[in-house]
């Protein structure tokens, strides 16, 4: 069994080092051995529903995680003040010891070769990928292909007016490879990001920011980091004044993004300090963090200000900003144009539908974050393997990970911006914790030997004595508010926590409970009666997704179609009513012709 | 297969003497036999059991109960069907009972959906039972129920609007609050003007109900008062006999009245007696206290030619805040000390003379009547509400009033917040069509009326 994975960013990583585990050998393809595991934009992983991505990533054995704790150097619970389910972890990074951890990992990983290479095109037999044909001249043989191209294909970068081919700054694209890949027949999309300056902390009036310290203790993402971690640094909060306002309001002709030059579409989330200003004309401020890029490394990240403007005119914001006036400028801010492809041309597995054993994964799927590049690498190596062994392709539900909501939203929906996740976007939120991740995919992990038996049974033994401890909250009483309760109800409260819940009860009830247990052992109680009334609609969406609509179905057949449902239908191609049910724009009318046409079919 | 046990009326609202109520779906029979008794420990199939419907020992009606074994049923499942009497609050109670005990109330058509998807009914079958049911429907509608859904629809589309505006405010404070700096807005306003408007529509719903009902009219009164002599001088004035239902095990007779388009059923609560037995007596005054309590409005009826008895007092007090009209008959030999008792005896309340027999003053009944419809709800207002849509607009009454109290907790728990709102607008989906994401299987046979 012979993958080959083109890319050796988030995804790619992920993708090789998952089909190493499963038994094949990965060749992880790269342009440049320094630059594995790059992080292209913030030094920083995780956050809102990244955390938890990542958290998912690591019950699945992959190596996000550890390489985000082993290279912390601040860790941060966000939306501590909020519920279990929404709180998530996020750390700052050391750049190149991220690099350097990534790199040492993958050259230790049995199975797993790292080659420096330029894909040139796919190789392609019977419709089957069979291999990657090199710039250098070489062809390698695979049985499945994997590519995970991050803004390569086809990158642009603009400051100003000034644009260059680039997949990230001064690093070459990979113009052959988009060009086969438009030629294989897939829709290629073009979207547009961007990155802020860097600059020299020498030259930062650092007292003129608000200084943002780690949570102590810090948090961790993975589940076998075991030394305690330490914050190393600190982020600052800055605001820009008005007068940024204006230096941006005068020069917008100037940004490529507002002259019309970049036809790409940008993500919402992530503004431009220029989409900011023109958006939002009543603020007067706008909030920017300044982020160390590493311990031994004057580069900081500005974070909030990223921008297509001219670097002078990048100057002239930066000489606006009191504390970064005499900012030395190390790297410029740029937008970058590049191509993906429409995820819809991709199953469930993220195998393309044109190609068979052909797997894309990150942000060539429309995706941006390194958490989802990673998540995506980790299930495109894991399906990679299974395609070869011959087996069921493993997709994780909606219910059951973010992982499981990001797939599903992109092969059944496709993007039109760049996806980013978010909590929202899954329905069982409540459900879908950081503190619960080993509990939702230990198993998988398991069976498809992601995870050692060893490792697996720790975790377990630590989920039985959270659930123990529960078992006894709904077995112990205490006087609270003027009334005997159980434990477990007295925790049901608002605002009461687990460590609330032993001060009252004047003993401890777990010992050394982490932040992770305390979480957990909330959630179950204070979610109880959400997360029952989940399971009924779980059940529910599970009959429509048994609802099995075959693959060669001629949506032009059904009756009673509009025409522009027809062409969704056609398009996205559902395999279930439930992925159907989720198409925008696809009416219960049309869900009940496409039932009635199946079940008519079905009885002739 | 819907592991859904699901309940509706099977016969049109309102009209007939029995109706039927259906429900299918594997737990049919356990529910069933949570609300009727007697019932054998094993029910045969398709035999039909007499009994009581009753709420935890409280008897509600009297009626039959029917059971079927899956397939051999209209839908294919478990079935059962209990007949009872058509009323239509005896028809909703029993309907809420059935809920309580586990069913849910069924989407429309979706009885005859299920009969399809399990293979008892062909698609042709299944749309010519549609257009039946739509044909009884149109003849027999009274209201301009496709302006009123147009108008329920805008009233939903306001509770969607508040309920997003609420979601995006909840969910923008979880994912980027704490980075962004944001306020997270804690307006409460848009809901809690939602809540209110649900109140406006499930109060004008009530209306709505009565106008396609008919308006109950109950004339109480002790013995001898003459309420036969007004309840038939009424009918023979209006010369609008609409249906005569035949006696049924109630003591009382019922008829359906016409005035200014207006439907009123008009009973006459001949329960109450004066003397006798202690339990028959008792058991009397139980029903027309039923029947007085279910009343939209009450002919009051007291004897101008003898002195007030006890019993006149007794049913005076029944009526309660009930919305009735004073009627002191045989005005024909009337005694000028009886009518100054009488007022003294209900001080602040119009006495009105007539005689039942000569028909008298019959007008003041009848414009009290005709007063009524003005006075239930502006029919300007009123929002034609089917009882399915009554069931999700109180569940959405309901979640919001929840979500506003989650608001109120400090800090707000923001996920909770959201999964509310997330359920709220599942439910906004689910009146309107709009929206229907995972409910679809049951719901896209909406063309179907309900409970057939």
């Amino acid at each position: 069994m012979k993958v080959i994975v083109v890319g050796g960013g988030h995804a790619g990583i992920e993708a090789a080092c998952a089909a190493a585990r499963m038994g094949a050998d990965a060749i992880l393809l790269t342009m440049h051995l320094e630059t594995v595991a790059q992080m292209s934009c913030n030094p920083s992983i995780g956050g809102i529903a990244k955390g938890h991505l990542v958290r998912e990533i690591d019950a699945l054995g992959g190596v996000m995680a550890r390489a985000a704790d082993a290279t912390g150097i601040h860790f941060k619970v966000l939306n501590r003040s909020k519920g279990p389910a929404v709180r998530a972890t996020r750390s700052q990074n050391d750049k190149a010891a991220y690099r350097l951890f990534m790199k040492d990992f993958l050259e230790n990983l049995p199975r797993l070769s790292l080659y420096q290479g330029l894909a040139a095109g796919i190789a392609v037999r019977n419709g089957r990928a069979c291999g990657v044909r090199l710039e250098e001249g070489e062809t390698l043989d695979a049985d499945a292909v994997i590519v995970c191209s991050g803004t390569f294909l086809g990158g642009r970068i603009f400051i100003g007016s000034a644009s260059y081919a680039a997949g990230r700054a001064n690093e070459p694209p990979s113009r052959q490879l988009a060009k086969e890949i438009r030629g294989l027949g897939f829709e290629a999309l073009r979207l547009k990001t961007g990155t802020p300056m860097r600059l020299h902390a020498d030259s930062i009036d650092w007292s003129r920011f608000a200084p943002q310290p780690g949570d102590e203790p810090p948090p961790r993402f993975s589940m076998h980091t075991r030394r305690p971690l330490r914050n190393r640094v600190q982020c600052f909060l800055g605001r820009t004044p008005a007068e940024v306002g204006r230096i941006v309001r005068d020069h917008l002709h100037l940004s490529p993004l507002y002259s019309g030059t970049i036809q790409g579409i940008g993500p919402r989330y992530c503004p431009s300090i220029e989409d900011k200003i023109v958006k939002f004309p009543e603020r007067q401020q706008h909030h920017f963090y300044l982020e160390p890029e590493g311990l031994r490394n004057k580069e900081i990240y500005v974070n909030g200000l990223s921008s297509s403007l001219p670097i002078e005119v990048q100057r002239l914001i930066l000489a606006a900003i009191p504390g970064l006036d005499r900012a030395r400028m190390m790297r410029p801010a740029y937008a970058i144009e590049y191509d993906a492809i429409q995820p819809t041309q991709l199953q469930a597995s993220l195998e393309s539908r044109l190609v068979a054993n052909l797997f894309f994964a990150g942000q060539v799927n429309g995706t941006s974050g390194y958490e989802e590049a990673a998540g995506q690498g980790l299930m495109a190596g894991i399906n990679a393997v299974l395609k070869i062994k011959g087996e069921a392709p493993f997709v994780l539900e909606r219910q059951e990970a973010y992982i499981g909501v990001m797939v599903d939203d992109i092969v059944q929906r496709g993007v039109d911006e760049p996806y980013r996740l978010f909590t929202a976007r899954a329905e069982y939120r409540l459900q879908l914790r950081e503190d619960n991740a080993f509990e939702r995919l230990g198993g998988h992990a398991l069976r498809l030997g992601l995870v050692s038996r060893t490792d697996h049974d720790r975790q377990m033994r630590q989920l039985e004595k959270r659930r123990r401890v529960i078992r006894r909250l709904a077995a112990t009483r205490a006087r609270y508010g003027g009334r005997t309760e159980t434990l477990f109800r007295i925790l049901k409260r608002p605002g009461m926590t687990l460590a609330g819940l032993q001060e009252l009860h004047g003993r401890e009830l777990m010992k050394k409970a982490t932040c992770s247990d305390a979480s957990y052992i909330e959630a179950c109680v204070k979610y109880e009666g959400y997360v029952a009334i989940q399971h009924k609609e779980v059940a529910r969406m599970r009959k429509l997704q048994k609802a099995v609509i075959p693959e060669d179905l001629d949506f032009a057949k059904v009756e009673g179609l509009s025409t522009e449902i027809r062409e969704k239908l056609a398009k996205a191609r559902p395999l279930t009513l439930a992925e159907a049910a989720r198409i925008p724009g696809v009416t219960p009318a049309a869900l009940n012709a496409v039932s009635i046409h199946l079940v008519l079919k079905c009885r002739q | 297969m819907d592991e859904e046990t699901i309940v509706a009326l099977a016969t049109p609202p309102g009209r007939g003497g029995i109706a039927v109520i259906r429900l299918s779906g594997a737990l049919s029979e356990d529910i069933v036999r949570k609300v009727f008794q007697p019932l054998p420990a094993r029910v045969r199939d398709r035999h039909s059991y007499h009994g009581f419907i009753h709420d935890a020992g409280r008897r509600i009606d009297e009626g039959l109960a029917v059971f079927f074994r899956a397939p051999r049923s209209y839908s294919g499942e478990a079935m059962a069907e209990i007949s009872l009497h058509s009323n239509l609050f005896l028809v909703e109670e029993a309907l809420a009972l059935a809920c309580r005990h586990g069913a849910r109330t069924a989407l429309p058509g979706e009885f005859t959906y299920r009969a399809f998807r399990n293979g008892k009914l062909d698609l042709l079958q299944a749309e010519a039972v549609n257009e039946l049911i739509r044909a009884n429907s149109r003849a027999g509608s009274r209201l301009e129920f496709d302006n009123l859904e147009g108008r329920l629809s805008a009233s939903v589309a306001e509770v969607r609007d508040a309920l997003l505006q609420a979601a995006i405010e909840v969910e923008t404070g979880i994912e980027f609050a704490e980075d962004q700096h944001i306020e997270a807005g804690r307006d409460q306003g848009g809901l809690a003007a939602a809540a209110v408007l649900l109140e406006k529509i499930l109060a004008c719903s009530r209306f709505s109900e009565v106008v396609s009902r008919g308006f109950q009219v109950v004339i109480a009164g002790r013995v001898n008062v003459g309420k036969s002599s007004l309840f038939n001088a009424l009918l023979l004035r209006e010369r609008s006999i609409v249906s005569a239902l035949p006696g049924t095990t109630r003591d009382y007779i019922e008829e359906t009245l016409v005035l200014d388009g207006f439907t009123f059923r008009v009973s006459d609560a001949a329960g109450i007696r004066a003397a006798g037995g202690d339990d028959v007596e008792n058991q009397g005054m139980q029903r027309s206290l039923e029947r007085i309590a279910a009343a939209d409005a009450v002919l009051f009826m007291v004897d101008a030619s003898q002195p007030l008895q006890e019993s006149d007092l007794e049913i005076h007090r029944l009526l309660g805040g009930r919305k009735h009209i004073l009627l002191a008959n045989k005005s024909d030999r009337g005694r000028e000390d009886v009518i100054a008792a009488i007022c003294a005896a209900f001080p602040g309340e119009d006495l009105n003379l007539i005689s039942a027999k000569y028909g008298d003053n019959l007008e003041a009944a009848t414009a009290f009547l005709a007063s009524l419809p003005g006075e239930l709800a502006a029919p300007a207002d009123a929002v034609a509400v089917n009882l399915r849509q009554k069931d999700l607009l109180q569940k959405l009454r309901a979640t919001i009033g929840r979500i506003l109290r989650l608001q109120a907790q400090e800090p707000a728990p923001g996920e909770l917040v959201a999964e509310e709102i997330r359920q709220g607008l599942h439910l906004v989906g689910e009146l309107t069509g709009a929206i229907g994401v995972d409910d679809i299987l049951r719901g896209v046979f909406a063309g179907f009326c309900i409970g057939k």
